[in-house]
């Protein structure tokens, strides 16, 4: 098995920010692991590689009629249809996701399915 | 509707209620988002600022904080320019958030020690709570020996959603069966978490919010959603129900030693109706099972954050 050197180095002097292994105090004021992006061309390891844990990742089916998307009203901080109509008003979601009927901007949330 | 959709549904019912709700994300961090702050008289004293309001920081008295997305930073910046700017962030706007005096739920810290799976199954079972039988290992021999003993899942401790080559996958609870345990290649290479099976009739999650708890039975409709409920949306069929006293005590006993004052708990409900902790999920969802049986969670955290409270959870 191959190690991963993470000795510091110039450049790299602060990864404990991001890669403390005990909680310490990088975890205190959690976000999101936005330090992690993801590749568009990312394909899984090979087998013994790749954590054992991972096989089991699968692509996450999507059923049901897709939620209007909206925009950010950041005035009446709810998100809005086309006419500026808050999406709240308008019953519950048709999606299991939540990325695109809370009123947040940018990325869908983490949370893609009720957990 | 999600959790996280709450804040919409606040501003929204709030907007002429007298209650002043402001929306914040952090990832608006530097470039929708300014930060001034003075220390005064032992607590910071400023404003934070987008470009369609201001929050003055001594006008807080509660903040809902759920899953923070990290800062955006502009692109032009090298990598060394990119850690400095993350870790003063981090440090500054993320040191004088968490320590206003105000009612978080859940306090950032807080936050940060819940996301331990061992060290909440620890503490669930100190509290008096059922818990399941449970390998934290990188061992493939410890994993075929556990695995002997009886029926076994895996679940992950944190990363249950990846983004992979733009794909977004996700892991469910999974039976360990014949195939997973004749091949552990990849186990040492990580820890993973491997738990006995619980027999099960039913499932339950008891949202506790404040001093408020509500219990709902989760009952699984399909063979996959009988090993993990979140597969089956579709069918899943929910009803509000009442937990043993011995049940409510142990999950108020862990709130308090977490230090908690939000949490989603899941259990299992054995045949022989006794209750088995799995997980207490801080930022747990709650509004798909709203929907469902008409339980005031919404409202027991809006009257929760209006009320607020100065000295409950300040870190």
């Amino acid at each position: 098995m191959q190690v991963a050197d993470i000795t510091p180095r110039p450049g790299r002097d602060s990864y404990r920010f991001v890669d403390e292994p005990l909680a310490g105090d990088s975890a205190q004021f959690p976000l999101s692991r936005g330090s992690l992006g993801s590749r568009p061309r990312d394909e899984p390891s090979r087998v013994g590689v790749r954590p054992w844990g991972l096989r089991r990742m699968a692509p996450v089916p999507f059923r049901g009629v897709p939620s209007s998307k909206g925009r950010y009203d950041p005035v009446r901080q709810v998100r809005v249809d086309g006419e500026g109509r808050p999406l709240i008003e308008m019953g519950p979601p048709t999606a299991p996701t939540t990325g695109s009927t809370d009123g947040s901007e940018g990325d869908p949330s983490e949370d893609y399915v009720n957990d | 509707m999600s959790a996280t959709r709450a804040p919409t549904r606040w501003c929204w019912s709030w907007k002429n209620g007298g209650v002043e709700v402001h929306r914040l994300d952090t990832a608006w961090f530097p470039v929708q988002l300014r930060l001034s702050a003075r220390l005064r008289g032992g607590r910071w004293a400023g404003h934070l600022r987008t470009e369609h309001r201001t929050v003055e920081l001594e006008a807080i008295h509660a903040i809902w904080y759920r899953s923070p997305k990290a800062y955006r930073f502009p692109p032009e910046l090298n990598t060394v320019e990119l850690d400095h700017a993350k870790v003063e962030a981090k440090y500054g706007l993320g040191g004088v958030l968490m320590s206003l005096p105000v009612l978080w739920v859940n306090h950032p810290s807080r936050l940060a020690d819940s996301a331990y799976k061992p060290f909440q199954l620890a503490v669930a079972a100190r509290c008096g709570l059922n818990v399941a039988d449970t390998l934290i290992t990188n061992s493939k021999a410890s994993v075929e020996s556990f695995a002997n003993e009886g029926r076994t899942v895996t679940k992950m401790l944190g990363a249950v959603s990846i983004v992979e080559g733009g794909v977004r996958k996700f892991a469910h609870t999974d039976l360990v069966d014949d195939a997973g345990l004749g091949d552990l290649r990849g186990i040492e290479v990580t820890v993973h978490q491997i738990q006995r099976w619980v027999s099960k009739k039913h499932e339950a999650r008891i949202f506790v919010v404040g001093n408020h708890i509500t219990t709902v039975a989760i009952y699984a409709h399909s063979v996959s959603g009988y090993i993990d409920w979140r597969t089956g949306y579709d069918s899943n069929t929910y009803e509000l129900i009442e937990p043993p006293a011995s049940v409510v005590a142990g999950v108020r006993r862990l709130m308090t030693e977490m230090r908690l004052v939000y949490g989603a708990f899941d259990f299992i409900i054995g045949p022989d109706d006794t209750w088995t902790f799995l997980e207490v999920n801080a930022g747990g969802q709650y509004g798909w099972i709203e929907e469902a049986t008409g339980a005031p969670i919404t409202g027991q955290l809006a009257e929760l954050l209006t009320k607020g409270n100065s000295d409950r959870n300040r870190d």
